[in-house]
């Protein structure tokens, strides 16, 4: 195709011809089935993600749950204890129940912090009052393997999040543990913290 | 004139067939609905080969706009609640039919649809090359807000639409390659079949 078809393509699709352009493009069309495919390949990529967003089936690899945790003066000793405790339950049920099933899938929409708009204020993300919610954040260094701590009104939500090829670090969460207001995200790589992003979660 | 000849002899059923990869696309951007377009584009065929047979179309420069034509009136039509004209001799039934040009519409279910439309969003490299995707066919804002919003150029605007249709369009045809294959292989064994464009 060249670039002048590109170019009268892209107009075509994108609605700025006015009613004779559309006229003599779409008399092209009845003759050259390579421009056909074309916008029938818009068309369907239109309606396909029609479909999607109204039956999402959303899988999201990777993700790991967040956890609330207790922000300030941690001790780690109950917490290992009942982990030693869980880790021995957790072996013998294993290996009576076989292999562990993993959770049907569920649609979650996808917020992510977004670095382009500047960093004079704090980004607006929306989100839902709840249910299920996948948010990324730009992580900023390669070959770690991130924590994402949310901080909003002394309250303090971590994670082991999953890096991306991307660059970004996802977590899945409940909406409903996000306060609407401001809030500081920050990103950890091996507990040194390579990122701080100020948010404001809308609902 | 082209090599063999083409334009020198009368106006065929062929030629009309032609126009039929054309015709779905036009339909599907007017309708952006899979079976009203296959419905639709039979229609206009049977109706511009009508029009060739009966002499009311004679000339081959007149063709892509007759065909146009009928596309948009039969698809106005359907959507004001007319019933088309009911056809006596159906060409669908007919040789000349079967020899129509294969379109990826013909192999592609709607279901497959969402999960073309998934793969090529999940192929995009960047969370805001996606958000863009979304905005634009989902959200139906336009490239100005979008290009705004995204603090894109217009020329990687451009180039993510291109690439994600392009990317369409090559799993379009390769689902068509994928059926051919399959429905080739029985009757190729009968010598006779269509092997499409």
């Amino acid at each position: 195709m060249s670039p002048l078809d590109q170019l009268l393509l892209r107009s075509y699709l994108d609605g700025q011809m006015d009613e004779a352009a559309s006229e003599a493009f779409e008399l092209r069309l009845m003759q050259d089935p390579q421009l056909a495919e074309m916008v029938e390949a818009d068309a369907v990529l239109g309606i396909g993600m029609r479909d999607l967003a109204e039956k999402p089936a959303a899988t999201v690899p990777n993700m790991v749950p967040l956890v609330a945790t207790a922000p300030r003066h941690p001790t780690h000793l109950p917490y290992l204890l009942a982990a030693s405790v869980m880790l021995v339950v957790g072996f013998g049920a294993g290996r009576e129940f076989g292999a562990q099933r993993l959770p049907s899938p569920v649609p979650a929409p996808l917020v992510y912090v977004d670095t382009t708009r500047g960093a004079t204020h704090a980004a607006t993300l929306k989100i839902p009052p709840s249910g299920p919610l996948i948010l990324a954040v730009p992580l900023l260094e390669n070959g770690c393997l991130p924590d994402v701590v949310i901080s909003s009104d002394g309250t303090e939500l971590r994670s082991a999040a999953a890096p991306d090829a991307s660059g970004y670090a996802s977590v899945l969460l409940d909406a409903a543990q996000l306060r609407s207001g401001n809030a500081s995200i920050g990103v950890l790589c091996s507990k040194r913290e390579v990122a701080r992003y100020a948010v404001d979660f809308t609902r | 004139m082209d090599q063999d000849g083409r334009h020198n002899r009368p106006l065929d059923e062929n030629d009309v067939l032609g126009c039929l990869p054309g015709v779905r696309a036009l339909i599907l951007r007017m309708t952006r609905d899979l079976n009203a377009t296959n419905d639709f584009a039979q229609e206009v065929m049977i109706a511009v080969i009508v029009a060739v047979r009966e002499g009311r179309l004679r000339e081959r420069e007149a063709l892509p706009a007759y065909v146009r034509q009928a596309a948009r009136h039969i698809v106005f039509a359907a959507q004001r609640k007319l019933q088309p004209t009911a056809m006596e001799v159906l060409p669908e039934q007919e040789g000349a039919w079967q020899g129509a040009p294969r379109t990826p519409l013909e192999y592609c279910e709607a279901s497959e649809m969402q999960r073309m439309a998934r793969e090529v969003l999940d192929e995009l490299p960047t969370p805001r090359d996606r958000a863009l995707i979304v905005g634009f066919y989902v959200e139906g804002r336009s490239k100005i807000q979008l290009m705004g919003e995204l603090q894109l150029d217009a020329a990687h605007f451009d180039r993510v639409i291109f690439r994600a249709r392009t990317r369409m369009r090559d799993r379009i045809r390769d689902k068509m390659c994928e059926r051919q294959n399959l429905s080739d292989a029985p009757v190729s064994r009968m010598g006779s079949g269509h092997k499409g464009r």
